[in-house]
C-alpha cells in the first residue's frame, strides 16, 4: 500500500482532516512517554474497532491496522513519532477525530 | 511397522487407537486434521477463543483486581480478539491441515519471536504475556479435547508427551485401554495413574508423539516395555492371543478372590496390597486383600506447588481409613529422592543420588516437610488402624532419630488436645543391605518390619536396573539375596515381630513358594497381583514350601534357583507358569 505524502520533520503537525467521500485521515504526534506499547495500542484498537471503520496507522515506511493490537506493537512506534491515522466508511471523520484525540490526551481515559 | 522401546511401568497389553494429550506446558507437537474435519477443529478454535476470553472478562470482575492488573488482563482480552490472531489461526488450521492447539503454538512462536527482534527492551518483555495468552487459549483447546475421548466410539490408547496431574484426574477408565508417553519413569504421575486405574503403560518413549496421529493403531505391551506402530497383522493375532489368555487367567484368579489366603495345611498368611492414592484401596479389597501393607504417599507432593499441608496429609490418610473398614494401613513416609520426584528441585544435583540425601533422609533434614506428615500419621491413627513405615533406614541412629520426631508429634497433639490413639505401630523398611545385617538390632525397637525388595536388591548387588548395560545383573534369586531376606524373616520371627515384604518380589507367584519357605507370613502386593499369589498359597503346604527353599538355600546360581521355582509352580498352578 501506499504511504500518503507526511510533513517534512519539524513541520508543526495540522489536525487537518482530509474529507473525501467516505475516507478521512489526519496526522497526529505521540506524546506520551512510553511511546505505543501495548497498553496504549489496547486503548487505540479498542477504540478503532467500535468505530466501525477500516482503520490504517501510518507510520514512516511501515503501516498497520488500526484495530490490531498485535500490528500496532510490531510497528514499535516511540515517543515523538508522528502517525497518519486513516479510517474508512461510515463516520470515518468521527473515528478518525477521536483516535487523535486519545493519542493527543496520551492514551488516557 | 515400527517398534519403540520404553520402561514398562504398569503391566499387561493393549491393542488400540491412539487419542493424543497434548499440554500446555510443553511445545505443541503437528497434529495432522483430515479435510473433512477442518470445519470441526476452526469450531472448536473460536470456542476456545470464546472460553480464553470468557476466563479474563472473570478475572477482569473478580474482586481484589487492581488497575494495574486490569490494564493487563484487558491487554490480553485484546489479544485474542485482534481480527489478524484470527485470521492467522484459521489460515493456518485450513493451508496445513493440523490442530488448532498447532495453530495456536506456531502462531505464539513466531510472535514471540517478533517482539524479541525488536530494537525496543520493552517488547522483549513482553514475550510472557504472550506466552500467558497462548497457555490460556491452549488450556481451553486442551480441555475440550479430553471431554470429547468420552464421545469416541471405542476406548483410546492415550498418548501423551506426560500426563499432568489434572489431566489424569478426569480421565475415564472405561474409555482408555493403555498409556504412553514420552518422558517419565516408574514413579511418575502416568505411572502412577496407569497402575491405580490397572491399565498397561509404557514411558520414557522419546518423541514417539511426533510418529503418532489420532487413530494409529498400536500395541502397547506393558509388560516388556514396548509399543508397536501400525502392527503387522501377524503382530496383532500375537497380541490378541495373549490377550485372550490375560482374560481367563484373570477370570480364573477372580475365582479365588473370596477365599482366605491360607496353605492347604491351615497356616493363614496375610495378603495385603500396596496402594499410591488413597482410591487405590477398593482395588485392594475388590481384589480380596486383607488391608494395605504400603501406602506411597509421594503422590501428594505435585512437583511446582508448595508441600501438603497436615491437613491435606490428614484427609488422604482418612479417605483411605474410611475404605478400608477397620484393616491395616501400612503409612510409609515421603520416600522422595533418587529417580523418584524430588520436593527440591534447585537443589545442587548430587553426584550420586541413589547413596545420597533421599527418602528419610532428605526428611530429617527438612523438619518442614517432614512434621506436618508425622503430625498427621498419628491424628489419622484416631481413625483407624495405622502403622506408620520408615523408608531407607540403614540403621539404628536414622531409625532412632526418626522415632524421636513421631515421638515429639505425638506429644505435642496430646497437648493440643487431640484424640491420639494409645497404639501406634512403628515399622521400618528393610531395603538397605546395613539394616538387613542388623535386623536383629533393628526388630528390637520396633513393631514390625518391612521389606523392601527394590531397593534391597539394587543396593545389594550394586547394579542399577534401568542401566540396559547392568540390568541382566538384577537378580532377586542371587543366593546372597536368598541368604539376606532369610536373616531378616528369621530375625522377626526370633523377636515375635511380624516381618512383611512389600518390593515386587513379594507379587511374581514364582516367589512365594520360597518365601513361604524362608518363614515369610504377610505378603504386601499391587492390587492385581492379589489373585496369584493367593492361589499359589491355597494350593501348597508350608511343608512343600520348605522343601522348596532348602534346596534353593543351597544352589550356586540364580538360574538354578529359577529353575526350581519354575518347576514347583508348574506343578502347583500350571496357568501361572
Amino acid at each position: 500500500m501506499a504511504l500518503p505524502e507526511s510533513g517534512e520533520a519539524g513541520e508543526p503537525v495540522a489536525d487537518a482532516v482530509t474529507d473525501t467521500a467516505l475516507q478521512a485521515s489526519a496526522d497526529v504526534l505521540v506524546t506520551n512517554e512510553q511511546g505505543l506499547h501495548l497498553r496504549p495500542a489496547t486503548e487505540f484498537a479498542r477504540l478503532a474497532m467500535a468505530s466501525g471503520c477500516a482503520v490504517r496507522v501510518h507510520h514512516g515506511t511501515s503501516n498497520g491496522d488500526g484495530s490490531s493490537i498485535l500490528e500496532l506493537a510490531m510497528m514499535a512506534i516511540r515517543p515523538g513519532a508522528r502517525l497518519r491515522i486513516e479510517a474508512t466508511g461510515v463516520g470515518c471523520e468521527q473515528a478518525v477525530a477521536d483516535l487523535v484525540a486519545l493519542v493527543k490526551r496520551d492514551f488516557c481515559d | 511397522m515400527e517398534i519403540y522401546t520404553g520402561v514398562p511401568v504398569s503391566p499387561g497389553v493393549a491393542i488400540g487407537r491412539v487419542f493424543l494429550l497434548e499440554t500446555e506446558e510443553r511445545s505443541v507437537p503437528e497434529r495432522h486434521v483430515p479435510a473433512a474435519e477442518i470445519d470441526a477443529e476452526l469450531d472448536r478454535l473460536d470456542a476456545a477463543l470464546s472460553e480464553a476470553r470468557e476466563g479474563l472478562s472473570g478475572l477482569l470482575n473478580a474482586s481484589g483486581v487492581n488497575t494495574e492488573m486490569s490494564a493487563i488482563f484487558s491487554t490480553h482480552d485484546m489479544v485474542l480478539q485482534d481480527p489478524k490472531l484470527r485470521d492467522e489461526l484459521v489460515a493456518t488450521v485450513k493451508d496445513c491441515q493440523v490442530s488448532a492447539e498447532f495453530a495456536v503454538a506456531r502462531f505464539f512462536d513466531g510472535l514471540v519471536e517478533r517482539f524479541q527482534q525488536l530494537e525496543d527492551q520493552y517488547f522483549a518483555q513482553r514475550a510472557s504475556d504472550m506466552r500467558d495468552i497462548e497457555r490460556r487459549v491452549l488450556r481451553a483447546l486442551l480441555g475440550d479435547r479430553q471431554r470429547k475421548i468420552a464421545d469416541l466410539s471405542e476406548p483410546v490408547v492415550i498418548a501423551a508427551h506426560d500426563l499432568t496431574p489434572s489431566q489424569t484426574a478426569n480421565l475415564d477408565g472405561g474409555r482408555t485401554l493403555a498409556f504412553l508417553s514420552e518422558v517419565g519413569g516408574p514413579t511418575s504421575h502416568t505411572a502412577i495413574i496407569a497402575r491405580s486405574m490397572g491399565m498397561p503403560a509404557v514411558v520414557g518413549l522419546g518423541d514417539i508423539t511426533q510418529r503418532l496421529e489420532d487413530g494409529t493403531v498400536v500395541i502397547v505391551d506393558g509388560n516388556r516395555g514396548q509399543v508397536i506402530v501400525d502392527p503387522d497383522p501377524a503382530q496383532i493375532r500375537r497380541y490378541e492371543q495373549i490377550l485372550v489368555g490375560d482374560e481367563r487367567r484373570r477370570q480364573e484368579l477372580d475365582r479365588v478372590r473370596d477365599y482366605p489366603a491360607e496353605t492347604r495345611d491351615g497356616h493363614v498368611i496375610r495378603l495385603m496390597g500396596n496402594i499410591e492414592v488413597p482410591s487405590d484401596v477398593t482395588s485392594v479389597i475388590e481384589a480380596g486383600g486383607d488391608g494395605v501393607g504400603l501406602f506411597r504417599t509421594e503422590f501428594l507432593y505435585v512437583e511446582g506447588k508448595p508441600p501438603p499441608t497436615e491437613e491435606d496429609h490428614v484427609d488422604a490418610y482418612v479417605a483411605a481409613l474410611r475404605q478400608l473398614g477397620g484393616r491395616p494401613l501400612t503409612i510409609r513416609t515421603f520416600d522422595f529422592g533418587a529417580d523418584k520426584v524430588t520436593p527440591d528441585p534447585n537443589a545442587a544435583r548430587e553426584p550420586n543420588p541413589f547413596l545420597g540425601s533421599r527418602s528419610l533422609r532428605l526428611c530429617l533434614e527438612r523438619p518442614g516437610l517432614f512434621m506436618p506428615q508425622l503430625r498427621a500419621i498419628v491424628r489419622a491413627s484416631g481413625y483407624g488402624a495405622v502403622r506408620c513405615l520408615f523408608p531407607m533406614v540403614s540403621g539404628l541412629e536414622d531409625l532412632r532419630r526418626a522415632k524421636a520426631m513421631l515421638e515429639k508429634a505425638r506429644v505435642s497433639l496430646r497437648t493440643e488436645g487431640h484424640y491420639v490413639a494409645e497404639d501406634l505401630p512403628v515399622g521400618v523398611m528393610i531395603e538397605i543391605p546395613s539394616a538387613a545385617i542388623v535386623s536383629d538390632l533393628v526388630v528390637e525397637e520396633v513393631d514390625f518390619l518391612s521389606i523392601g525388595t527394590n531397593d534391597l536388591i539394587q543396593y545389594t548387588l550394586a547394579v542399577d536396573r534401568v542401566n540396559e548395560r547392568v540390568a541382566y545383573l538384577y537378580q532377586p534369586a542371587h543366593p546372597a539375596l536368598l541368604r539376606l531376606i532369610t536373616q531378616v524373616v528369621k530375625a522377626g520371627i526370633d523377636a515375635g515381630r511380624p516381618v512383611s515384604l512389600c518390593g515386587e518380589m513379594a507379587g511374581d507367584p514364582l516367589y512365594t513358594i520360597l518365601l513361604l519357605g524362608m518363614g515369610l507370613r504377610e505378603f504386601s502386593v499391587s492390587a492385581r497381583a492379589i489373585p496369584a499369589v493367593k492361589q499359589v498359597i491355597r494350593r501348597i503346604t508350608v511343608e512343600q514350601s520348605r522343601e522348596a527353599t532348602a534346596w534353593c538355600a543351597t544352589a550356586t546360581s540364580h538360574e538354578d534357583v529359577l529353575a526350581r521355582l519354575r518347576e514347583s509352580l508348574g506343578e502347583l498352578v500350571p496357568s501361572l507358569v
